[in-house]
């Protein structure tokens, strides 16, 4: 061998070593690229039917208070990177089983998207027709739910209240044209599933931006007069009869704005029904709630060229503070990472107890609060550990499988306690 | 005149032109074994081939042997084991392999071209004897680039998920991003080494082209409808079965002689792999089927000895019959 040959083989090494980096680096992009689309194909394939997004991004979940109740999350995007929901995995056990089911959940948390039984190792499993009509109560519904036997009035039945002829199904929205004196705008929001209303929130957004009425009342900062409940807890009662009753002449409000057959409401509620009828009324027409909102943006616009008054956006119409839902919103959009996920679970994990000790006077027994007596440590006016002030939506459950609607109704409220918790 | 060891071929091309051929397409490999597992890699590389290197020598010196002739073949069985090894391996147990090969499968047979076994497939069956390495802990590719405490002590806890939830699609098999040998799955990559090899004669196209076409028609067959084209690639990744073809069936010192003889053995070899593939794992694949071959060779050789040299051609009117042409017979009479 010459040094030609040297010379030829030294230059075969090394186009030997350029050529095989080249080749190793370029599949090694492609082959990451082609994993991520397969991932996300599949995440579309697996999750597609509960929120139709454009990137699913998967979060381990290693240590929460909720034990292995709450397994997989992953946050959903749309095109734009922003959040469009969130889909958990909850299971629950109890006597009758363990159920696995799948949620995907709105992006301010309070909304029940869609939701399928994954899993279920119940002993008395009901049949698929009985599974479909129980998540048919649920989707679309705010969370967190309860069964409707579950209130005091356990002989209220379906059958004795009949909903209102003539409703179309949605969501559906009012609200006053201006500010109240005290700095606030009333509005009511209104779910209606299947003819029946299913979800009734009365609430008013304040002008300067700040905390709605009801969490201002339960703060303390909104005042009512002596001896009445707070505004919270009779708004609540307001829309929790709506639900009950179906029907708004049933609720008896006389001329001077007042009513007498609602527990504990000694307020004027007439805002309260106008708007609620304006709702109603709206159903009938169909004019949903995104119609509404936008007339109601344009018209002001129109009106207030010189100053520019708050709408109510939709995140506006939970009674969780504003603030804290386009905080949560907003670092739930940083989220990048597990390590970032788990700062956030321990950032909300100190805020938490302080959201779930709001106590509100319920008839003289302070829900979500557990009073040891013959019965046992049961919570008294509580629906799986969440105050009734707390419940956004009734639902009516399936007669002939009672435990499995209260298994995943439980199985809800579970992923509504996370998100809350850990997550916004 | 020069005596040199075998291969001995009537060409420009030397044994020492030739190894380093030979070493020159061992290079993609190396980098893919490099870019997947690091630093590792580079170590385990280097002392394997190195400790192959010094052992030969030292044993040449010792038994005062030819030693002018400087062995590039012990630097390519030396490479070849670290490609065929885990990147947990311990440098300890490389250097048992490498010692073994060097002493009982190399030099105990005549040093360089006399051996009856590839040194570098009896070394990493010898590994694999004495330590298990299949039930080793699975390194991922590309994920523990920088990790070094394995070179001391190889990471051998058993664990049941020795395919992981590793996400690999046909890019990633064709580059050898496979859990298990270093550098002997990267198939594109050691089809790059094969080609060259091929470019400059050092090897024929006929034997891997043998090798991998039984095993594929063996695989397919054997998994009928299951088998996805990704399927045979991840076969042919991680049986190892590119790797024989290219860098050891056509071994000058351990394959048959005459090229149909090897050519059988090259098909033998493929269907071997791909049932000792299907039904074992995949470190038996890469080394039972090749020492089979070498095994056999001396009797391949043996009968197709007496067939060289021209017997049953006519040369200048004689038929030659007899063994290298004793007995030549008056072609016509």
């Amino acid at each position: 061998m010459n040094r030609s040959d040297a010379r030829k083989i030294v230059f075969s090494a090394i186009i030997m070593l350029l050529l095989s980096l080249f080749v190793l680096i370029t599949s090694a992009l492609l082959a990451n690229h082609t994993r991520q689309e397969k991932i996300q194909y599949n995440y579309r394939l697996d999750m597609g039917h509960l929120i139709d997004a454009d990137n699913y991004e998967y979060f381990e979940i290693r240590e929460s208070g909720y034990g292995d109740s709450v397994r997989d999350l992953f946050v959903a995007y749309d095109t734009n990177r922003k959040v469009i929901g969130y889909i958990l995995t909850v299971t629950v056990t109890t006597d009758e089983g363990i159920l696995a089911s799948r949620m995907a959940i709105s992006e301010t948390g309070d909304r029940l998207i869609a939701i399928e039984v994954l899993d279920s190792e119940i002993i008395s499993l009901p049949s698929q027709d009985i599974i479909e009509e129980l998540i048919s109560q649920l989707q679309g519904a705010r969370i967190p739910v309860a069964l409707q036997r579950e209130y005091e009035d356990e002989e209220l039945i379906y059958s004795e209240y009949p909903s209102v002829e003539g409703l179309n199904d949605g969501v559906f929205y009012a609200e006053n044209i201006d500010f109240d004196s005290s700095g606030y705008k009333d509005y009511v929001e209104l779910i209606v599933k299947n003819g029946r209303i299913i979800s009734v929130v009365w609430d008013a957004a304040a002008k300067d931006g700040g905390k709605n009425r009801a969490q201002s009342s339960v703060d303390g900062e909104y005042k009512m007069p002596e001896g009445q409940q707070i505004w919270a807890v009779q708004s609540y009662a307001m829309s929790n009869m709506l639900v009950k009753v179906q029907d708004l002449d049933k609720l008896a409000i006389k001329s001077d704005g007042y009513t007498e057959i609602v527990d504990g409401v000694e307020m004027k509620v007439n805002v309260f029904y106008r708007l609620a009828k304006e709702c109603v009324d709206n159903s009938k027409n169909n004019i949903t709630k995104e119609s509404t909102v936008e007339e109601t943006s344009t018209d002001e616009s129109f009106s207030d060229s010189g100053e520019n008054a708050p709408v109510p956006e939709i995140s506006e119409v939970s009674v969780a503070d504003e603030s804290e839902v386009s905080e949560a919103a907003e670092s739930e959009n940083d989220l990048d990472s597990e390590q970032s996920m788990h700062e956030s679970q321990s950032q909300t994990e100190s805020t938490s107890s302080e959201t779930t000790t709001v106590e509100m006077d319920m008839g003289g027994v302070e829900d979500g609060v557990v009073v040891p007596g013959e019965m046992g440590d049961n919570l008294i006016e509580s629906v799986d550990g969440l105050p009734l002030s707390e419940i956004r939506t009734q639902i009516l459950g399936v007669d002939t499988a009672m435990a499995f609607s209260d298994t995943l109704v439980s199985a809800v409220n579970t992923a509504y306690k996370y998100m809350r918790d850990y997550v916004l | 005149m020069t005596l040199r060891p075998a291969p001995h071929i009537h060409r420009k091309m030397s044994s020492p032109s030739i190894y380093l051929h030979v070493l020159v397409a061992l290079i993609p490999p190396c980098v893919a074994a490099v870019f997947f597992y690091g630093i590792r890699a580079i170590v385990i590389i280097l002392w394997s081939a190195l400790l192959f290197l010094v052992s030969d020598r030292i044993i040449s010196v010792l038994i005062h042997k030819d030693t002018h002739y400087y062995d590039i073949s012990s630097i390519i069985s030396g490479i070849m084991i670290a490609l065929m090894l885990p990147a947990n391996i311990s440098m300890l147990h490389v250097f048992v392999g490498v010692i073994f090969a060097s002493v009982f499968a190399k030099q105990v047979y005549g040093g360089a071209g006399t051996n009856l076994f590839n040194p570098a497939l009896i070394g990493r069956a010898f590994i694999e004897v004495i330590y298990r390495v299949r039930d080793y802990d699975v390194v991922m590719p590309g994920k523990e680039r920088w990790v070094l405490n394995t070179l001391l002590s190889a990471s051998s806890e058993n664990l049941s998920a020795q395919t992981g939830t590793h996400f690999s699609d046909l890019t990633e098999w064709m580059m050898g991003s496979v859990p298990g040998f270093m550098g002997a799955s990267a198939v594109l990559l050691i089809f790059f080494g094969g080609v060259y090899l091929m470019l400059y004669g050092v090897i024929r196209p006929h034997e891997p082209m043998a090798v991998i076409l039984a095993f594929s028609i063996v695989y397919i067959g054997v998994t009928g409808g299951r088998t996805e084209s990704v399927g045979l690639i991840h076969a042919l990744a991680e049986s190892g079965v590119v790797f024989v073809a290219v860098f050891a069936v056509n071994d000058y010192a351990t394959s048959p002689i005459d090229t149909r003889f090897r050519f059988i053995a090259a098909l033998l070899i493929g269907i071997f792999t791909a049932v000792i593939y299907l039904l074992v794992q995949p470190i038996f694949s890469l080394l039972l089927p090749v020492l089979l071959m070498n095994l056999m060779t001396p009797i391949a050789d043996f009968y197709s000895r007496s067939k060289l040299f021209a017997q049953g051609k006519e040369v200048r009117g004689h038929k030659m019959t007899g063994e290298n042409g004793a007995r030549a017979e008056e072609v016509g009479q």
